[in-house]
This record gives structure tokens, sequence and C-alpha cells, in this order.
């Protein structure tokens, strides 16, 4: 050991922590043995935990935070109280955004839109979801989310990741790294973003990135058009006869590099070059909706034609979950609603309540609803009170993450039910809070995991989908 | 009367060029407070023009006051230096707005002071418990003549004493050489890290670096003229057996090449990588090495985030290595990879007339080995069958004979508006790459894209 340097045997002393941490007879080995058995000593083995209720997920992500006003949370008393200014009774002296905070009133504002009750079970949607409204029975409506952040970024970041500082795994990426592949011809978690909707906040790649997961576990972003997969397509003038020849080479040439250097790393690179090869003929097959009856188009509406539209998409993630794909998350932007919000979420509901609504309905009616997972929301809600000018016809909402709603379908989940209530201005929640970290248990709870036994070690610790948190709402599952 | 002024300047130009007052762009009306009067003025008053202008009596004004107005408005001799002085902040605030705008960090004095949060809630600081930048003095203990900053850090950091720094960073740089470190958690060299297996190799490889003054050019090359590195990596079937993983060195490493090294080597074997060192941020389509292409963050290169580059949205000390479909599809379709087979085909063409002899060579440029005689059958056959067959194009479709346009005079003027910003030009849409007609260059390519998407090609051995 060099005198220039201090010791490091002297850094490696046992501490407390160390103790807690890695002593097999430590209290911490104690305490942690009843939350996480063994899971930790060894890497987890791909699978479930518990039988699983849902086999895939489709993830309808509306980004931008739709207004739970207008959309699945009836205040008829915002109506009366229209313009009225909110009573800090309500607000309690929360802290609002830096763009409605400074306002020198907050007036309450009414929903422009009806609601009526619909099904058997009577559930109320606003007149902008009454497609939505037509599978009510099959959905379970949450009133009571709530969010952490009170900004697009960090909340979307925070709903796709289960953090609000970016880099962590995003949900797909953990079901992937959990539950594997179910085909070997696609890759197991795939991102659809709508062509149609009104780009108001941004999207990044990483809210369907690995984070510190291998990246094989990455969202693959399926595209509208020629080629839905990056480089999918082969050079002009590389015929399928010249790539196989290729791929055959390919073959030797690792076999020969297998038997000279010993090592099974050249067999998996030769497995991923035939399965890119398989994919070059499923993937067009599985993009292609042309072969989609006339009723089933007709079902998802008009905007099913345009390629890359959220009614396309939907249609598509239908076709990718019958072939085997693991979770499928379509993003829609365009709800940020701050000003002239009657407008903005008419457009956005016309885009988005028939395809929706078409999907559930297609997915019952081939049998893939009970172990298919389908959730429609938004990162956070929206005020209670108007920013900006309210009139007797506009208004717009600011960003609310106190409360907020979001509907979840099949899987395992109770249909026709509605879960947790808020206050009448819906500003607070009154009953049965679920906490963005408490859906994604939930989530992993259908597919079979449980949400603390699934983890992942990077810098020096272990985590999680829901990192140290998360409840399973066990009221919302069948 | 009293006068409370929170702000005196202006740091930006408004925005849209329209001067909001008592409200900002989305908001109705401002709290606690309304407007009485606004006045703006295209000069700065006198003390006493303000004085007067509230009501004052000019003559009960301080004779200095008086003085001052005097001076300002009546002094011919100060009125001139006063418009050469407005004449010269004109000057300077166009010259200002000619330069790129920079953010630099700097240490306010009106930083807020920090407090112990409550379970670490942002909104709960607990007021009794106060704090201070710090370091954890156990590792290295803080030299109280140290400024508590970022340089006093750096010096914390760098003091030839540390017992960490300098053996993290050579852990690190023997993890790029060797595939893994001499702790195999480079990214944890704690309490939960790995323990090292060669600790006295790594004391003494971290004095030497700091003795060197942090050489690292120096390091590396030491690393990679060693003779542990320059060992065979190919395991005996009893070294492989009993030390699978390599641990005790017996053989040289085997590492899959890092997103970078993929490209840049393609670029190299292809002979249009530009070998310029240092010097501004390029576009992919520059071909210079990949650590001078633009990286967003918020949009990283596809081709660098499938073979595990990462997004750079955290710091990720240790980089996973992934085997997955689509670095297949990268190595055979991404047209920057077929534009280097293209041109290592062009490339080995001159070099012989020969074919056997062209894919030696392009393998040796590639893997920089011989091919075997089975590796050289399998490319050689390739060869033969597509040379046989070569490629059928889609009859390339007419394009209609486009109408000169009339210039749109309003884009004339954005295009030649001196002030219009400048920012980087955003990289070209990649065409769709497309084989080479002739049968013996297409059939040569394809070698050249096989060769570029085998184990030989990415691995390291």
């Amino acid at each position: 050991m060099s005198a220039e340097l201090l010791s490091y045997d002297g850094l490696m002393q046992p501490t407390r922590r160390h103790f807690l941490g890695t002593s097999a007879l430590g209290l911490g080995a104690l305490a942690l043995r009843g939350i996480v058995g063994d899971a930790h000593a060894a890497p987890l083995p791909k699978g479930t935990h518990f039988p699983a209720k849902a086999k895939r997920v489709i993830y309808l992500f509306q980004a931008g935070g739709p207004s739970h006003f207008e959309t699945l949370d009836p205040k008829p008393l915002l109506r009366e109280k229209h313009t009225q200014p909110l009573p800090d009774s309500v607000r309690q002296g929360q802290r609002l955004t830096g763009m409605s905070g400074y306002q020198a009133t907050l007036p309450l504002a009414g929903s422009f839109t009806d609601f009526k009750k619909y099904g058997q079970s009577g559930v109320e949607y606003s007149d902008l979801m009454s497609h939505t409204g037509g599978v009510a029975d099959d959905l379970c409506v949450i009133r009571s989310m709530h969010t952490e952040a009170i900004n697009h970024d960090p909340a979307i970041t925070f709903f796709c990741s289960g953090n609000q500082v970016a880099g962590r795994p995003s949900m797909g990426a953990w079901a992937s790294y959990g539950l594997g592949s179910m085909n070997e011809n696609l890759p197991s978690f795939i991102v659809l973003v709508s062509q149609d909707a009104t780009k108001d906040q941004p999207l990044y790649s990483r809210l369907w990135g690995a984070g510190f997961l291998p990246s094989e576990h990455q969202g693959v972003q399926f595209k509208a058009g020629k080629e839905p997969v990056l480089f999918l397509t082969n050079p002009e003038g590389v015929s399928p006869y010249a790539r196989r020849g290729m791929l055959d080479a390919l073959g030797k040439l690792n076999a020969d590099q297998r038997a000279a250097e010993l090592d099974p790393e050249v067999d998996a690179r030769l497995a991923q070059a035939e399965m890119a090869y398989r994919m070059q003929t499923s993937v067009p097959e599985v993009a292609d909706l042309s072969k989609e009856s006339p009723a089933t188009l007709a079902m998802y509406g008009d905007s099913v034609k345009t390629p890359g539209s959220f009614a396309a998409n939907c249609l598509q993630a239908r076709r990718l979950i019958e072939k085997g794909v693991r979770f499928v998350q379509l993003f829609h932007q365009g709800w940020d609603q701050h000003g002239g919000l009657p407008g903005g979420i008419k457009r956005q509901c016309k885009q988005t309540d028939q395809a929706s609504a078409a999907l559930i309905k297609d997915l019952k009616q081939r049998g893939l609803l009970e172990d298919t997972l389908v959730i429609w929301g938004g990162e956070f809600g929206r005020t209670a009170y108007s920013q900006g000018k309210i009139t007797k016809e506009s208004y717009g909402r600011d960003h609310h993450p106190r409360c907020f709603s979001l509907w979840m379908a099949g899987g395992g989940i109770k249909g026709g039910h509605v879960h947790g209530q808020t206050d009448e201005f819906g500003y607070n929640i009154v009953k049965d809070p679920v906490h963005v970290h408490d859906l994604h248990a939930t989530m992993q709870h259908l597919l079979g995991v449980d949400h603390e036994r699934q983890t992942f070690k990077f810098q020096g610790r272990y985590y999680r989908l829901t990192d140290v948190a998360g409840h399973v709402v066990k009221a919302v599952i069948a | 009367m009293k006068t409370t002024v929170v702000r005196d300047t202006l740091n930006a130009k408004p925005r849209d060029n329209a001067l909001e007052i008592g409200s900002r762009s989305r908001d109705a009306g401002f709290r606690n407070g309304s407007l009485d009067e606004v006045q703006l003025w295209r000069t700065a008053l006198t003390p006493a023009e303000v004085a007067v202008h509230h009501g004052l009596a000019a003559e009960s004004l301080p004779a200095s006051i008086q003085a001052e107005h005097t001076l300002r408005r009546a002094d011919p001799a100060f009125a001139q230096a006063w418009e050469r002085v407005q004449q010269a902040r004109r000057a300077l605030a166009a010259h200002e707005e000619t330069a790129p705008a920079f953010f630099a960090m700097e240490h306010s004095p009106l930083a807020p002071k920090s407090f112990v949060l409550t379970r670490g809630e942002y909104d709960k600081p607990d007021l009794s418990k106060p704090c201070e930048p710090g370091i954890p003095a156990r590792i290295f203990p803080w030299n109280a003549e140290l400024p508590k900053n970022r340089l006093g850090l750096a010096r914390w950091l760098t003091d030839p004493k540390h017992p960490l720094t300098s053996r993290v960073i050579i852990n690190r740089l023997w993890a790029q050489v060797f595939g893994a470190g001499l702790v195999a958690s480079s990214e944890n060299l704690g309490m939960q890290g790995d323990l090292p297996t060669h600790p006295e190799l790594l004391d003494t490889l971290s004095v030497d670096f700091i003795r060197s003054g942090w050489n690292t050019k120096a390091m590396l090359r030491r690393l990679v003229l060693s003779s542990t590195f320059r060992q065979s990596s190919t395991p005996t079937a009893e070294g492989r057996e009993k030390d699978p993983a390599n641990l005790f060195l017996a053989r040289g490493p085997v590492l899959r090449l890092t997103a970078e090294m993929v490209r840049d080597q393609a670029l190299l074997a292809s002979g249009k990588l530009v070998e310029q060192v240092g010097g501004e941020s390029v576009q992919e389509s520059a071909n210079r090495r990949s650590i001078y292409t633009f990286r967003k963050r918020t949009a990283p290169p596809d081709n660098m985030l499938i073979f595990d580059a990462g997004s750079r949205e955290i710091c990720q000390p240790k980089r996973l290595n992934t085997n997955t479909p689509l670095q297949a599809l990268v190595l055979l379709n991404n047209p920057g990879f077929v534009e280097s087979a293209k041109q290592l085909a062009v490339r080995v063409s001159k070099s012989s007339a020969e074919p056997a002899t062209q894919i030696t060579e392009a393998f040796r440029q590639v893997c920089t080995r011989a091919p075997r005689p089975a590796e050289l059958a399998a490319l050689t056959e390739l060869y033969a069958t597509q040379k046989a067959n070569p490629p059928q194009f889609a009859p390339a479709p007419v394009a209609p004979k486009a109408e000169p346009k009339k210039a749109d005079p309003k884009v004339v003027a954005k295009q030649t508006n001196p002030k219009a910003k400048k920012s980087p030009a955003p990289p070209p849409a990649p065409a769709m790459p497309r084989m080479p007609a002739d049968p013996a260059m297409a059939a040569l390519t394809l070698v050249c894209s096989t060769i570029l998407a085998s184990d030989a090609a990415v691995t390291s051995r």
C-alpha cells in the first residue's frame, strides 16, 4: 500500500450502515427479509410472482393534462358558482403555479358541457365522452388520482417512469424487463405517437426509454408510413434474396468465430440478426391496416384512415397485442387548455373519444379485453378556477396535480365502477386517493408482478418502478 | 414619499416586443395590488424633475439637487458629453445583440440560505437547522483554507492525497480497455461496491497517475501496451472453466465496441473518417469521430441509443452491453453504415482485381486481422452468388418538371434579414441508401456490409 494515498482498507472498515445493510445477522437483513424475500440475492427470473390477470397493457396516454371537469368528474356546483371566487377554505393556502398564482382573482369555472349517466352502472360521462360512455359498464373511472408535479415535464416523466427527474426506466420497459417477450418477431414494448394531435407540449423518447435497464427493453416507436421501425427497410437494390444470403454468410462467419473463441455471445448476436430479418416481414405485416373489415374501421371512426392518427394507432395497438406485444403505449398531445378550454377540449375529445371506446369494443369482441389492461389518462388535472379571462362561453384552466381522473378497463379491472371522490369543487380528494405510485403498483399487480419485488440494482442500490412507495388499489380489481 | 424599488432594470427584450403592465401573458390582473399611474419617459429624469412632478416646489429642493439639474439640462458641454455617452451605449447594445447568448454561473450574494428539509420535503425547511456546503470527511478531510464553493470542491477532489479520485479514474480507464474494472462495480467504490481483484495494481497505477500530472493519454498508452492487454483473448478450455469472467487476467479482454467505436470504426474502414482533432461540434454527416457530433439530450441519435450510449439525461457511470435485433438493423440498414460499406467496397476494389484479395483486405480493414479460411470461403461464396444475381431497381419515377417558382418577397426578406438568428443547420434527412448498379461492386458492397455486421467487427478480441 502506498504511503501517498490514504489507505483504501481504511475506507472499507465496516460502518453501521454496512452492518445493517449487508450483515446476514444484521437488523437490516431481518427487516428486509419480510419485504423482499430472497429476491435481491440474485436477479429476478423473468416471469410473474403470482397468477396474472392481465397479460398485456395498452396505455392511451393523454399528454398535457386533460380537464376532469369536462370529461369524467361532474361538478354541478361550479356551474352555479361560475365566475365566483374560489373559497379560501377549499384552496387551503396550497401553492399554485406561477402562471395563475399571481392573478387578482381565481374565478370558478363551471363545465360548459353536460354530463349524462351511461350503461347499467349509471356512471356519468360528459357529452364530449359519449362514445366512452357507451362502454361505461366495462370501465372503472378513478376520480381520485393525484400526483406530485405541477408542470408538464416532471409530471409526465413521473407518470411514465415513477420519478420526476429523467433517467429512470419507463413503465413499459419495466414490463418488458420483468415479464419478457411473448413473441419472436416484434419488440415487447411499442410506442405510437398521434400525428393528428395538437402538439402543445413536447414528448421525449425518455418517456419510453429503458433508463438503466438493458436497452433491449426500451420502447420501440412505430411510425406511420413506409418504415414503421427505424432502419427496417433494406437499402435500395438489396432484395430479400440478397439479405437472406448475407445472413447465411453471417451465420457461417459467426459459427467459425464461435468455434475459435469459445464465446456463446456470438450465437446471441446471430440470433438477434435473424430476429431483425423476421421483423422485416412481421412489422410491415402488422402495420398494414388495409385488411381490417369495413365494420371494424367504421367503429374506430373516419380518422382511422389517416395514418398515424389516434384512431389508427388504437387499431394498430390492437393488432400489435394480438401478435404478442407486451406493452403498447399511445401518446396523444394537445390537452393543455390554459385558455379557450371549451374549443380545445372539444377537439381533443373528438380525436380520441370514439376510437378509445372502439378499442374497448374491439378487444371485447375478440375475447382480448379480459387479459388486456387498457388505461386512459394524462399526467395531471386542471384547476376549478379559470386561468385568464372568464366569460359565459369561455375560460381556461391551469395545471392541477391534487386531483384528476382517468379510466381503466379489462385485465382484471372492475367494470362499471367509480373509485374515489373529489370535493364539490373538484379541487381536493375527499375519498380513496390514488397516487401515481399506487396506479403503477396496481398495474404491475394485475400483470402478476409484486411491485416491491421487481427490482434492478443501479448506482449501488435497488430500484423499482414504484421506488419506495405504492400500494395496490384492491378496490378497482374485479 | 417612501419608495421601494424592487428592481430597476430590464434584462431582456419584452416578449413579442409588447410591454405589459400589471399583468403577464396568461394572467388576469395582479394580486394584492393595483396600478395608480404609469408614465413612460424617453429620458431618465433628474431627481429634481421627479420631485417637481410629485408636487414639490423647485425652490424647496436642496442646492445640490438643483445644481445637478442645471448641469444636466442647461450646460451645453454636459449635453454634448451626454449625447456621446448615449451613442456609445447604443453602439454597445447593438454590438451585444450580435453576440450569441451564453450562460455562466456565478455565486449570487442573494442566494437563499439552505436548511435541512423535514423528511426531504422541499417546502418544509427546518429553519433551526441551516446547512452549508460540505463533503464526506470520512473519505478525505476538508482543508479549512479552501473556499466552500465549486473551486474548493475541485481542489478537494484533486488533492494528491485524496484516496478515491485517482483510483476511480484509473478503474474506469481500466474498464474502458479491459471491459471490466479492477473493481468490478466501477460505478461504486464504496461500502456496497466490490473489492478490487488486484488492489496493489490499482494503487500503483493511481499513484503513478497523480505523479504524471493526471496524464490520461499516457496512462491509456501504458494500459494498451501492457503484456496483459496484448495477450490472446481466446480462452483455453481449462481457463474458461476455471475463470469464465477472466478475473485473473490470464487472457486478453473481449469487449463489444461502444456505440461511438462501432460508428467510428465503420467510417475509418471506409476511408471517410475525418481525423481532425478538436474544434466545434459537427453534425453526423461530417464524418468526424462520434465524440464531435452534436448530442441533444431530448433527442439522442438512434444508433447511439441502440448501442447503449445512453441518453445522457443522468450520470451513467457504467454502460450496459446489450445485444438486440435493432443493432443488426443499424449495422445492415442505417444509411451511414451502408454508405461505409459502399465506400469500403470502392476502396478495396482499387487494391486488387482479385475478389478474394479484395474481400481479405476489406475484412482486415474492419476486423484488424486476416479472415480465417472458413470466413473467407463464406464471404467469397456470398460474393459469387450476389454477383450472379445483381440488384434490380424499380424504375425511378419521372419527376414532374417543376415550374420555376416566383420568389416570395416575404421569404426573401426573411432569408436576407441580417438579424435573423443563426442556429446550426439541421442535419439533412438521410436519403434511402442505394446499392451500386454494377454487379461486381454491388456484390462487394454486400460483402462489406456483412463484415461490418459480424461479431468480429463489433467485438474486440
